[in-house]
């Protein structure tokens, strides 16, 4: 049986060995040659248990084989392959038939067995070479193996060999391509150039073919080209133009033709033709006719001549002299007109030369100088001229002549009878195309009697002038046709602002100065008048440069010729300034008069006696009476109208007899407005006599009043809610004369209140000092004559003692009044009873003397600061308590401050600082050193008081005096740790048999590594000797750790808090209990989170409670014979920063009845139990900060669990 | 005995005894494999050589006892030495009964130990070695015919021949060559070799 089976196990290995063979190319793909041999060669190695393993590869390029050489791992290579290869060598290449081959161990002693396996067809590719120094080596297996591998390798290598092939090939396929890239970059790049070059060549040819076009434009030439043959024509733009065709068309001979004018188009024919065959330039003009009837001149210039080709090409330009031409012909007409008009002139005309000689003079000068003209020429005219003008004319001649300028002057020449008369005389000279005068040419014109029509007219305008200034006024003339003013007197001018001496401004000069807002009548007026060819008057205002303003008052007048059409208007300007001026202000004065009536709602009036009707309302007074102001004076019923019913009677009452008395009258009475309104006026009247003495009529004005009576009713009511208010308020107040030293003004309240009848009069300073308690009196004369002294306020308290026995406390205030002058005329003030005040202050006292009585009994101080004024107010129980004595030592901060111990101090600052600047309520424990170095603990609250705007007003402590409550406390943990150290000694006690088997473990393991370690020894194996001995130790340590854990359980040592890792205690813990929960077969499972944070506690505290916990939990679940006993101890961590320890076990559960019991002390179900237990470990989780509570197990058993708190971030 | 003939299982949970233990078996050269558990020990693959198990009363899960209950449940017959750090008489002698080899206390003085683990692979090679008699025997009388068989199981009585022939309706002759095949086939060189190999336990027919 044992043979079969391990031959199937053989065959097995056989099958997997050659699966994994199989299975090697797989692992090789990718791999260098090299490395596929020396894997396979490992591979061998390892499955055949091969004493070594060969081979030699050949290198494809021809150079020297590669050799490799593997052993098994436990054998040092001393040999190389190349040695042994060499050993090899006569073996290899033998027929494999001759397999195995026993020859000499190459690498150590004894024979060995080889197999050379050829790798590919004749060892192409390599061999391999496997040696073993088994006897039975190669098996047939062994052998199909090799056979195998040899194949798979062959195939592997082939492969490498043709992937190496591959990727050699693709990389120079690569270069190759970058190669080619770069080439055709290279091309493109200068492709690019050559476009870049032409482009600016086109954009130059473009540009000058525009200034071409646009040179074409300006000087109206075209310019054309032409095959003769062909006739192939070219136009430029502006041949188009000139032509008049449309850009678009085709142009051609038969168009040039079409356009040329009927009469010129023979001479243009042959004008072409003889230069086309002479092969010559032409030069030519003829006229177009236009299709709109206009013909244009146009010149012709080109130039002819047989091209490359041989045919005949000419090209040219064609000009528009349209202008030119017509310019020529003008001025040829203008010559002719010249002729003729000077032909026609009677005038006297001369010529002289340019040095002034003279040239010619026409025949009728000379008739009228009765000169010939060789006497002329001799020079005879120069005495022609008056001798008064003689000097200046010939001076200013000369001049001219010299400068080359136009002269002329007004000259007396000699008749032939003797008479002189006036000429004006002109001379021009006529300048060549350089500038050079050629001849002078001159005129004479009679001008005497124009001359004697001038000084007539000239003094005769002098008087005028004259009259004008005097009277301010200015006159004028304006051509109507051409607007032209053409005269404006010296006085007009002035009107204006202007200086006649500087000359007489433009039109535009005038008109400037109109008055803006009155230019447009002006305008209006003027143009009216001169459509209408009528007369016209009109006022306006200038404003002069100095800002001045003047009225105008315009008056024009048409003037007719003789065939009846308007030539001109004459006028005059009158300064009406002053008169506009009296006319404003008296304008001026009726308004202010009529605002003066409406503010003071006076109405002035004047009333008629005779016809009984009012002659005059002003406005005011109609407004008044609700009259319209515009509708004018109401008549003397609707004005009656108006009156209140009640008051008519009186009204006329007081009016008749004040005119039967011829007196004033003065009455109110009430009006009603048509809308209801009421007004209250006031009537004054005045009666006015003529120069007879008889009475003519009042004039008077109304006065409305009803705002004077309505504030009169206020004022009224007003000082009726006074007195009531000082009623109410029982303040009363009072006036007193400082010179008289009596009360003037006691209101009704004052008087009540001293208990005097409130109807009365201000009572006397005496009867005023009699009501003064007694006991009160002297001080309160005091304080008003030193008040008075020094005249300032006063403020006093005093008694009053009423008649009838009651006394009240009153409170008066004093403020002293001075006159204009500043003298002290009188005190006013107010008094008020302040008795209920006063009683309220008592309770107060008396309640704040309970309060410190009450404090002392508790041990309780209070004090408080105002947070603005920095006041402190101590309780007296605060004061003893820091030990001061509060009858003798007035509290300040220090005095607290410097009693706080030393230690406490920069905590209890820091809170108190805290608390300060974030406003909340804050409390502080720390220790206070009274002189006689004796220690109290205190407790201080302190609390923020805000007023009801929320701003903080002050704050308020309380300080306790807890020592003795601290050391209570103090004694009460010592009893605690006591009684907890005890139950831990207890429960230890109860282990014992769990904590002896517990060491029991880790002696036994040492006994048994001793005795192992000496037959070690025996046997002369070291290393397990050692290996013994360390268990042995670590045993050993095992031991000592639990006894060290069991001796801390037992200490009795104060609580103390580290912080630790719960979890690494719950596994102490549960390593402890291990025994117990093994000998009564519970299964103990856990779950402990990972990421607990550590926790701050006593460390063997916390271990006892679990401890305890699980004890309960096993105790509990001794009676489960059926079902499990399972008992999980969890940790996890809670959403607040706690963690939660959970014993849960699958006992018979808790008790409902006894669930609240369970915690207390001395509670046991046990009938040994002390029930000390769950109190102590529910004390000690308190301690820390946590719970402990219990709940019923699902689906049966119990859960006690606790929370304790943490440092927040979990353990890493 | 030889290293590659024996193995020792060891089943403690207590990581440091059950490394000394096995320290200490391998000490005096002889193979050995620890388990944490009963469950382990179950799981895993036992090599076909004589074997023993030192065995913890005290584990977690499925207790010593247990273990060697589901064993014999399980026809697995490898000897069994219990180890306990507390032991009581009604334990020791549950244990003893269901066939444990030894009960040793801690702590146990190495040699107990020793000496009851050589007794137990004695005990077990032994075991083996019957076992595979037995099983030879078997695979020789499975290679009877039917008539064979009954023939033997008549021989064996004590029938004679032409007893055997009467009670089987058969010719003397024939049984006689079977008597004969029987003899042959069975290997048994007389008749009372052929009784002592049915009693060694092969099945009667009848």
């Amino acid at each position: 049986m044992k043979q079969t089976i391990d031959e199937i196990r053989r065959l097995r290995g056989c099958i997997n060995d050659l699966i994994s063979v199989q299975a090697l190319p797989a692992m090789w793909t990718g791999q260098e040659p090299a490395q596929i041999v020396s894997t396979l060669l490992d591979v061998l190695i390892g499955m055949l248990r091969l004493d070594f393993a060969y081979a030699r590869l050949k290198d494809p390029a021809g150079e020297s084989p590669i050799e490799l050489l593997r052993l098994p791992q436990s054998r040092n290579l001393t040999a190389s392959p190349q040695d042994i290869g060499h050993v090899l060598q006569p073996w290899l290449g033998d027929d494999p038939q001759k397999w195995p081959l026993l020859v000499r161990n190459p690498i150590g002693d004894g024979d060995v067995s080889i197999v050379p396996l050829r790798l590919g067809l004749r060892d192409k590719i390599g061999v391999i070479v496997a040696g073993s120094q088994r006897a039975d080596f190669p098996g047939e297996t062994e052998r199909l193996l090799l056979s195998v591998a040899a194949n798979q390798a062959a195939i592997g290598l082939q492969e490498a060999r043709l992937l190496s092939e591959q990727k050699r090939v693709a990389e120079e396929l690569d270069q190759r391509v970058a190669q080619r890239t770069s080439q055709l970059l290279v091309a493109n790049e200068e492709l690019e150039k050559e476009i870049a070059e032409r482009k600016r060549a086109e954009e130059k040819l473009r540009t000058s073919q525009a200034f071409l076009t646009e040179a074409q434009s300006i000087s109206h030439t075209g310019s054309f080209g032409w095959r003769v043959s062909s006739e192939d024509i070219f136009w430029s733009e502006e041949t188009f133009r000139i032509f008049q065709y449309d850009p678009t068309t085709k142009p051609s001979v038969a168009l040039v033709f079409q356009r040329t004018h009927p009469d010129d188009v023979a001479f243009a024919k042959q004008a072409i033709e003889r230069a086309s065959q002479d092969e010559k330039d032409f030069d030519f003009e003829h006229r177009l006719l236009m299709p709109d009837g206009s013909i244009k001149h146009v010149r012709v210039v080109g130039h002819a001549e047989r091209g490359q080709s041989g045919e005949l090409e000419s090209v040219g330009a064609v000009m528009d002299v349209t202008a030119a031409r017509e310019a020529e012909q003008q001025i040829r007409l203008d010559e002719r007109e010249l002729r003729t008009t000077i032909e026609t002139i009677p005038a006297t005309v001369l010529s002289l030369h340019p040095d002034g000689s003279i040239d010619f003079v026409s025949q009728s000068w000379l008739d009228y100088l009765g000169l010939s003209l060789e006497e002329m020429s001799g020079g005879a005219w120069r005495s022609a001229i008056h001798p008064e003008d003689r000097d200046q004319v010939l001076n200013n001649w000369q001049v001219a002549l010299a400068a080359g300028e136009p002269f002329e002057a007004e000259v007396r020449h000699r008749r032939a009878d003797g008479k002189y008369r006036w000429f004006l005389v002109r001379c021009v000279p006529l300048r060549d195309e350089k500038g050079n005068i050629v001849k002078w040419y001159g005129t004479h014109f009679d001008i005497e009697d124009r001359k004697r029509a001038e000084e007539k007219l000239q003094r005769s305008e002098a008087y005028l002038a004259e009259a004008q200034k005097l009277t301010h006024t200015g006159s004028w003339v304006q051509n109507v046709a051409t607007g032209e003013r053409t005269h404006s007197s010296e006085e007009f001018c002035r009107l204006y602002g202007f200086d006649p001496e500087r000359g007489v401004p433009s039109r535009e000069a005038f008109r400037q100065r109109i008055h803006r807002e009155d230019s447009d009548k002006v305008v209006e007026t003027y143009d009216r008048a001169v459509g209408e060819r009528t007369d016209f008057e009109t006022d306006y205002r200038i404003v002069l440069p100095d800002g001045t303003i003047k009225y105008l008052h315009a008056i024009g007048h048409p003037v007719f010729d003789a065939a009846g059409d308007l030539v001109e208007y004459i006028g005059t300007n009158l300064d009406v300034t002053e008169r506009r001026r009296a006319e404003e202000k008296l304008r001026r004065s009726e308004a202010y008069l009529a605002e003066a009536q409406r503010l003071t709602h006076t109405g002035s009036w004047a009333h008629n006696v005779a016809t009984g009707e009012l002659t005059h309302a002003s406005e005011e007074f109609c407004r008044l009476y609700g009259f319209d102001p515009d509708r004018g004076v109401p008549s003397d019923r609707e004005f009656r109208q108006r009156i209140h019913q009640e008051d008519l009677d009186r009204v006329e009452e007081n009016y008749d007899r004040a005119v039967g008395e011829r007196k004033d009258v003065a009455v109110d009475f009430r009006v009603i407005l048509p809308d209801g309104t009421v007004k209250y006026l006031n009537a004054i009247g005045h009666p006015v006599f003529n120069a007879a003495g008889n009475l003519v009529e009042y004039i008077g004005t109304n006065l409305d009043v009803t705002e004077r009576k309505r504030a009169e009713e206020k004022l009224r009511r007003s000082e009726a809610y006074l007195a009531e208010a000082q009623r109410l308020t029982h303040t009363g107040s009072w006036a007193l004369s400082v010179a008289s030293g009596e009360p003037t003004h006691s209101s009704e309240e004052h008087l009540r209140l001293l208990g005097f009848d409130p109807e009365s009069d201000a009572p006397s300073m005496v009867e005023f000092r009699q009501r003064v308690h007694p006991q009160d009196r002297d001080s309160v004369v005091e304080t008003m004559d030193r008040a008075i002294s020094e005249r300032s306020d006063f403020e006093a308290d005093f008694r009053v003692l009423l008649p009838d026995g009651t006394i009240k406390f009153l409170h008066a205030i004093g403020h002293p009044v001075v006159n204009a002058v500043g003298d002290l005329v009188e005190y006013m003030g107010t008094s008020w009873d302040v008795t209920e005040r006063k009683q309220a202050e008592e309770a107060l006292l008396k309640a704040q003397a309970y309060l410190h009585e009450a404090q002392k009994l508790g041990h309780m101080g209070s004090s408080a600061t105002n947070v603005f004024s920095g006041a402190f107010v101590a309780s007296p129980e605060l004061l003893r308590i820091f030990g001061y004595d509060p009858d003798k030592d007035k509290p300040t901060m220090e005095m607290f401050r410097e009693r706080v111990h030393p230690d406490d101090l920069p905590s209890t600052l820091e809170i108190h600082d805290k608390g300060r600047s974030e406003k909340i309520a804050y409390e502080m424990d720390y220790r206070i050193v009274l002189p006689d170095r004796s220690i109290k603990h205190v407790h201080t609250v302190t609390h923020p008081v805000f007023d009801h705007s929320g701003d903080l007003v002050e704050y308020i402590d309380m300080t306790m005096d807890v020592t003795e409550r601290k050391r209570a406390e103090a004694a009460l943990l010592k009893a605690q740790a006591e009684l907890a150290h005890v139950t831990r000694v207890a429960t230890l006690g109860e282990m014992t048999a769990s904590i002896s088997h517990e060491i029991n473990q880790p002696l036994g393991a040492m006994v048994n590594n001793a005795n192992a370690c000496l037959r070690w020894l025996a046997a002369s194996k070291l290393e397990e000797v050692r290996r013994s001995a360390m268990l042995v130790v670590a045993d050993g340590h095992r031991a000592g750790e639990i006894i060290a854990r069991i001796r801390a359980l037992a200490q009795k040592a104060p609580t103390r808090k580290d912080w630790f890792d719960i979890n690494k205690a719950i596994h102490e813990v549960i390593a402890l209990a291990r025994s117990e929960v093994q000998g009564n077969r519970v299964s103990l499972k856990t779950q402990l989170a990972g990421d607990l944070p550590p926790i701050l506690g006593d460390r063997v505290q916390l271990q006892q409670v679990l401890l305890n916990l699980m004890m309960n939990a096993i105790e509990a679940m001794r009676g489960v014979d059926e079902g499990p006993r399972d008992l999980w101890v969890d940790s996890e961590r809670l959403e607040s920063t706690d963690v939660l320890i959970a014993v849960r076990d699958s006992g018979p559960g808790l008790d409902p009845q006894s669930l609240d019991r369970l915690f207390e002390a001395f509670y046991t179900t046990k009938p040994e139990g002390l029930g000390m237990g769950l109190a102590i470990s529910r004390s000690i989780i308190e301690a820390h900060g946590g719970r402990l509570w219990a709940t019923a197990n699902a689906p049966r058993g119990a859960v006690f669990q606790f929370t304790l708190p943490t440092g927040g971030e979990g353990v890493s | 005995m030889t290293e590659a003939d024996a193995m020792v299982f060891v089943v403690d949970d207590d990581t440091s005894l059950r490394e000394s233990l096995k320290n200490l078996i391998r000490s005096v050269g002889l193979r050995v494999e620890a388990f944490a558990s009963a469950q382990e020990f179950l799981r895993s693959k036992r090599p076909n050589v004589p074997s023993c198990l030192v065995l913890d009363v005290r584990l977690p899960g499925l207790s010593g006892l247990d273990l060697q209950k589901r064993m014999a449940e399980a026809d697995v017959e490898i000897p069994i030495i219990f180890i306990t750090g507390h032991g009581d008489i009604p334990m020791t002698v549950q244990a003893m009964k269901a066939g444990a080899v030894e009960f040793l206390t801690k702590p146990f003085r190495d040699q107990d130990l020793l000496d009851s683990i050589q007794q137990a692979l004695e005990r077990d090679r032994k075991a083996r070695e019957q076992w595979a008699e037995i099983e030879g025997l078997r695979r020789r009388f499975d290679l009877l015919t039917p008539r064979e068989g009954e023939v033997m199981a008549l021989m064996v009585a004590g029938l004679l021949n032409k007893q055997i022939a009467a009670e089987l309706g058969a010719s003397e002759t024939t049984v006689k060559i079977h008597r004969h095949r029987v003899m042959e086939k069975l290997g048994a060189g007389s008749l009372a070799e052929l009784v002592r190999m049915a009693e060694r336990g092969i099945p009667t027919q009848k």
